[in-house]
């Protein structure tokens, strides 16, 4: 029962809007999950609230409630989106080392072969594991330089962000505002670490007065100007790098120690503005810092235990472009590169990303060990999975037991490869289905003659209620020699030319010409075992337009019983159909059977198959809807439509995560639906499973689908749906 | 009910466009134009809805020197600008449009039977420019008529009086489609379309449909700057979900209305996210996008 007082903002219901949204501002096509997914990778993001990003894709929390109103709430999420949606806009995963800055003359080349001389000419970014690395590891205390960049970065895309959107900029500034609120405060804080508060603070708009350290005054002055110079003109990621060496080069000197109260003083918040005016009147930042001799930047003053990385922003998420950069860099990732990446560079790099989590506990050394070295593993995995040649030699620990895991191929005529849809992984396992297409064999017409003479009252009635559609579905056909009346213009045209003495032209009538309906719809029938099942005992024979009552009647028959009266409305107004059927077992052997295709025309052959068809095995749907949308994909009409006749939910052999999950096999028939409908193809399933509400739902659009209260009412729900659905 | 003095009524010879049309070239199409014109190669203008193509012909039909005729809905009289410049004859192509609508018919009147030209027969007598819009949407047996006109013999044939028509010097063929739509059996035969130079349409870049919007609309810059980029933001759904990406016309739209002091995301609701879909998902999707440009 949903709870109607909830404020709380689930991302599932918005979660293709939101996607649709983020694309649009990013222009590109990312994908936009759910936060749980990657923590349970385990691969070193760690909170579970705010939003965040690996280069591609978008992990937004499963649900916020942290305001009093949904309207809050979504305003919250929609900033965390778009925040991470800036990063992407903004370039702040395609950092390159040797990319020259807009605002800053650079010092990253002349410190990169300062650093080459004092590894005595042992290449430096040999084996660098992305273009970040190879910018951190220019710093002593990588630590430091981490926090710094994060904070400059993210506050660059936030002003781009509403600098470019200025209908976001009101709801940036309400937690902007809010944030600044929640700050911790700078007088307990240690000289190092108040420094890079005021930094924070300033980025968030902190116009007022801000307590710095007073040995530290002018640093923190200096400071702000950077911050400023990045902010206030059109900067790029590479401009962030360049602020954080020069930022790091102050901070670093600074010894992390706690002060009294009267150890501090304040600046103005608006302070750095005037005195960059003064600065010089060329564009770039910087020119002197060049000239320095030593440009080596120092190590951090003090113990690195004594260091304490800063309180976070909430709706800026977290940020991790080192990690993200390294998982979306296909490139760099080759595996010949990835042999030379060591776990322990990987730990490096994870180890440095870690937020301690209390202050006071020894957090360092042996006791992280067990806890990095299990993510350094998943990292690895995961970076095998997103390159594409790991994909066959690939083995997935959690299927059932003997399951060969692997891409098949189609050897044999009619076979076809079809990708599925991994939920859990969120990504499509390549090539992992295989389907056998075949003509359905030949049974007797002893069914179909049955059926015509059992349904007969109804199947007038259908005919009938089919015949009377509307005029404006069919098509007037001008200009015939022969047809349903007189078409007036060419009539008169030829009477024109009867007075002129030319002769007139013949083609004067017009008729409907019904094949212009322009709709083509394919019937796939569920023939798994379970349609084997008999239903319960027959409704008011009146009722079903005085069929006798039969008691052995299965499922499967009363599915080919609608599909006989369909056909029969169908032929009626002209509409092109395929009948198909599909049941399978296992990913390697689905089968498809062809009953009747488009082009093929209704004949006794048809109704013999239709006989023969009777309940086989499983039931996995993702790929006998992919095939026949593939098939419909080819009919070229404005309207095509895929019927799914169905008695229960999808399942097969090895299409879930363990025998009992059932999310996988739905997530993927979901996934086929949603393919199919990019295509332009409407799919509609009927199904006669009570249980039907609980995965239709989830796999389909919400009135794209229909549960029958009573499986002996298909035959004439059938058509009634279809007209209501294409007319 | 008496007739509002401000509307005229013009025989088609008389109307003459006295202002130079706005048109914001994106590249050489002027200069190609002109160099079709010269040589009387037809020309084929290609590209999705709202993207400039009629106002294109409108204004080259100025800029070589034409007055301009409009027609609607096939009425047509006989047009002869002054000083023997060359009219501007715009036919809308439908499935219903037939060879007779183009080339002319008998008509029926108190005496007796009288032959009227058509759009097409006038513009090649007269040595006009006549611009068939959508020719795909046409019947199949009209668009073969053109076949003749376009290449070097320039003739057409008027079965009905056993005439064939030269056509004048300066005539000259132009027609438009959006490929867009595509269904493969209202496509432009090869037979058809290698008759033709062909020029292509896009949507603007930002910069410049920020200054087309500005112009067309009236709106202040910094509106139309936004307005120009959500409708860059919006074409980039196109793979994602939305058939037709935003045209420059309804950008222009929603710059009127908030020119008359419409709110600007409620502009955009009418003027762009109701127009281009009616998924509710998608129309919330761009709601979206709209609210985070628009304050």
């Amino acid at each position: 029962m949903p709870d109607t007082d909830s404020t709380a903002v689930e991302l599932a219901p918005i979660h293709d809007m939101l996607q649709m949204y983020c694309r649009a501002l990013s222009e590109r096509g990312v994908e936009l999950q759910d936060l749980k997914q990657l923590l349970e990778k385990n691969i070193g993001w760690s909170r579970a609230d705010v939003a965040t990003s690996d280069g591609a894709a978008i992990f937004l929390p499963t649900s916020v409630e942290r305001f009093a109103t949904e309207i809050e709430n979504f305003e919250f999420l929609k900033v965390m989106l778009t925040q991470q949606a800036g990063h992407i806009e903004f370039g702040s995963f395609d950092f390159e080392f040797d990319r020259p800055s807009i605002l800053f003359h650079d010092l990253r080349p002349r410190l990169y072969q300062l650093a080459e001389r004092e590894h005595h000419g042992h290449d430096p970014d040999d084996a660098s594991p992305t273009e970040l690395t190879r910018f951190f590891r220019l710093f002593p205390n990588k630590r430091l330089a981490l926090d710094i960049f994060s904070i400059i970065e993210s506050a660059r895309v936030e002003a781009c962000v509403m600098r470019g959107y200025p209908g976001i900029a009101a709801a940036y500034q309400v937690l902007r505002e809010r944030a600044l609120a929640l700050r911790q405060e700078v007088i307990f804080l240690p000289a190092r670490e108040a420094l890079l508060e005021c930094l924070i603070r300033i980025s968030l708009g902190q116009g007022g007065p801000i307590t710095v350290p007073a040995e530290g005054a002018d640093a923190a002055i200096d400071l702000s100007q950077l911050l400023r110079w990045v902010l206030t003109n059109d900067a790029t990621v590479e401009d962030t790098a360049e602020a954080t060496l020069r930022i790091y080069a102050r901070l670093a000197r600074v010894k992390n120690d706690h002060l009294e109260e009267s150890g501090f003083t304040t600046i103005e918040g608006s302070e750095g503005r005037s005195n960059r005016s003064r600065r010089s009147s060329s564009s770039k930042w910087g020119e002197e810092d060049i000239d320095r001799e030593s440009v080596l930047l120092p190590p951090a003053a003090g113990r690195e235990k004594d260091y304490f990385p800063p309180q976070g922003v909430d709706y800026r998420g977290e940020f991790q472009p080192e990690l993200a950069q390294l998982l979306s860099r296909p490139q760099a990732n080759s595996r010949e590169h990835r042999k030379s990446l060591t776990a322990e560079e990987l730990a490096e790099l994870l180890r440095n990303q870690r937020q301690p989590k209390r202050r006071d506990s020894d957090e360092e050394g042996e006791e992280q060990d067990p806890q990095i070295s299990q993510m350094v593993q998943n990292l690895m995995r995961e970076l095998d999975q997103r390159d594409p040649r790991m994909q066959s030699v690939q083995k997935k620990p959690w299927l059932q037991a003997d399951e060969d895991a692997g891409p098949l191929s189609a050897t044999q005529p009619n076979t076809f490869i079809y990708d599925e849809w991994d939920v859990h992984a969120g990504q499509y396992r390549s090539r992992w289905c295989r389907v056998y297409e075949k003509i359905m064999g030949l049974g007797d017409l002893t069914f179909y003659r049955d059926t015509l003479a059992n349904y007969a009252g109804l199947l007038q009635r259908i005919r009938r209620e089919f015949e009377q559609v509307a005029p404006e579905t069919y098509h007037k056909e001008k200009r015939l020699p022969e047809g349903t009346d007189h078409d007036l213009d060419a009539a008169i045209e030829a009477l024109t030319d009867l007075r002129r003495g030319v002769s007139p032209s013949e083609k004067i009538f017009w008729r409907h010409h019904k094949n212009e309906r322009d709709v083509v719809v394919a019937f796939l029938l569920d023939m798994s075992g379970s349609t084997g099942e008999a239903i319960a005992a027959v409704s008011d024979p009146a009722q079903s337009g005085g069929r006798s009552a039969s008691s052995q009647r299965r499922i499967i028959d009363v599915e080919k019983e609608a599909i006989v009266l369909m056909g029969d409305a169908l032929e009626a107004i002209g509409d092109r159909y395929a009948v198909y059927g599909f049941s399978g077992h296992g990913r390697d052997n689905i089968e498809f059977y062809v009953l009747k295709d488009f082009d093929e025309e209704f004949s006794p052959d048809v109704a013999k198959r239709l006989g023969r068809a009777g309940p086989l095995h499983a039931t996995r749907m993702g790929p006998a809807i992919r095939h026949a949308a593939s098939k419909l994909r080819l009919q070229q009409t404005r309207s095509r439509f895929l019927f799914l006749i169905s008695d229960g939910r999808p399942q097969d052999r090895g299409y879930s995560q363990e025998s009992t999950e059932k999310a996988y096999a739905v997530q993927d028939t979901r996934m086929a639906l949603v393919e199919a409908r990019r295509d332009g193809i409407t799919p509609f399933c009927l199904t006669v499973d009570k249980e039907g509400n609980d995965y239709l739902r989830a796999m389909m659009d919400d009135f794209s689908y229909e549960v029958l209260a009573d499986v002996a009412l298909l035959p004439e729900r059938l058509p009634q749906l279809y007209r209501r659905l294409t007319f | 009910m008496s007739i509002n003095e401000n509307s005229r009524q013009y025989r088609i010879e008389e109307f003459v466009i006295r202002q130079k049309p706005y048109y914001v070239p994106s590249s050489d199409e002027v200069e190609i134009f002109e160099a079709a014109y010269r040589q009387r190669v037809p020309v084929l203008l290609k590209g999705p809805t709202g993207t400039g193509k009629t106002r294109f012909v409108e204004y080259m039909a100025w800029k070589l020197g034409q007055p301009l005729t409009i027609v609607k809905d096939g009425a047509l009289a006989a047009e002869q600008g002054s000083n023997g410049a060359v009219p501007l004859v715009t036919v809308a192509c439908h499935e219903d449009l037939s060879a007779s609508d183009l080339i002319g018919r008998y008509l029926l009147d108190a005496n007796g039977t009288r032959w009227i030209d058509g759009p097409l027969t006038r513009a090649v007598k007269a040595g006009g420019i006549c611009y068939l819009d959508e020719v795909v949407e046409a019947r199949k047996d009209t668009t073969v008529i053109i076949h003749p006109l376009t290449d070097h013999r320039r003739l057409l044939t008027i079965d009905k009086l056993g005439e064939v028509v030269e056509a004048a010097d300066s005539f000259l063929l132009v027609v438009s489609y959006n490929p867009g739509y595509q269904n493969v059996l209202k496509d432009l035969k090869h037979s058809t379309r290698q008759r033709f130079v062909a020029l292509d349409f896009q949507f603007p870049d930002a910069e410049r449909e920020a200054m087309i919007i500005g112009h067309e609309s009236g709106v202040d810059e910094e509106n139309a700057t936004l307005l120009a980029k959500l409708g860059h933001k919006v074409r980039t759904l196109r793979e994602h979900g939305l058939k037709e990406g935003a045209s420059t016309r309804v950008l222009i739209y929603a710059g009127r209305l908030i020119k008359e002091g419409i709110a600007p995301r409620r502009a955009c609701h009418v003027a762009v996210t109701w127009g281009i879909t009616d998924d509710p998902q998608v129309q919330r999707s761009l709601e979206e996008v709209v609210s985070a440009i628009f304050p």
